[in-house]
């Protein structure tokens, strides 16, 4: 697994300038480390610009991060972190990037999960 | 209480007008609405939920090719063996809408004990919604 340092903004607007952003793949439901140059094939530009080095620095946050489910063969499946929320322009701009690179062969999307603490201390947030 | 093992499941069902992830897009969905033994709602159905709903005489859309986000609300429920159930309320606004927050405020304050958020998810590619 390679992880980047990146910025994440939750589906609250909560953002964080500095956030582990982890890349694996899922290989026939076995998670597996990944090389960061076999990344580079895979993370759009517009992702590329924000993150750091691989293996640079980022804190984790009490959430389970919105990534991309990446194919790029039926039964193996690439894990990329989305940094912007759903409705923004760039979450739009991400996906239609990914969706270009020829090596990906289906593109799905999971959503963000957030326990019941942060929920509740999230939605009341000014 | 003694823990009834099965009764029927009332149930009504919403049309909610839903904006997706994928901006610009909208798309009609069902939210069930899950009633108790004497016909009154269970599942939190708020203000800001109530204000997406559409009245028309078509019948809801019953198959969906994504998963909205959705707030799981947790209510005390004697009659389950774990003594809580819970609800889905599905919010329709996008994240980028600040009546997402303000819904969830709502949906924790309804008797809910706790509430969770899961955002939207879609198992199936996601090319026809950039197209």
């Amino acid at each position: 697994m390679a992880s980047y340092g990146g910025p994440y903004t939750n589906d609250f607007g909560v953002s964080h300038a500095l956030v582990q952003l982890p890349i694996y793949a899922v290989v026939d439901g076995v998670r597996s480390t990944t090389q960061a140059d076999f990344d580079q094939t895979f993370i759009p530009a517009s992702l590329a610009a924000v993150i750091g080095a691989p293996g640079s620095f980022g804190c984790s946050i009490p959430e389970t991060l919105r990534y991309a489910k990446a194919y790029y063969a039926p039964d193996a499946w690439l894990h990329i972190p989305i940094p912007w929320p759903g409705g923004t322009a760039e979450f739009n701009q991400f996906f239609t990037e990914l969706i270009a690179i020829p090596e990906v062969l289906v593109t799905e999307l999971e959503g963000e999960r957030v326990d019941c603490f942060w929920t509740d201390h999230y939605a009341n947030q000014p | 209480m003694p823990i009834s093992r099965s009764f029927t499941r009332r149930y009504a069902d919403l049309k909610v007008l839903y904006d997706l992830d994928f901006t610009p897009r909208q798309t009609i969905i069902r939210q069930r609405v899950y009633k108790a033994q004497n016909g009154i709602a269970e599942t939190p159905i708020t203000p800001l939920l109530q204000a997406r709903v559409v009245n028309d005489s078509c019948p809801a859309p019953r198959a969906r090719p994504f998963i909205p986000r959705r707030f799981f609300a947790q209510l005390v429920n004697p009659a389950t063996i774990t003594g809580v159930s819970e609800y889905q309320a599905l919010s329709p606004y996008r994240p980028t809408d600040p009546n997402l927050k303000a819904h969830g405020v709502e949906v924790a304050a309804t008797a809910a004990i706790a509430i969770r958020y899961q955002g939207e998810t879609h198992q199936q590619s996601v090319s026809p919604y950039l197209q």
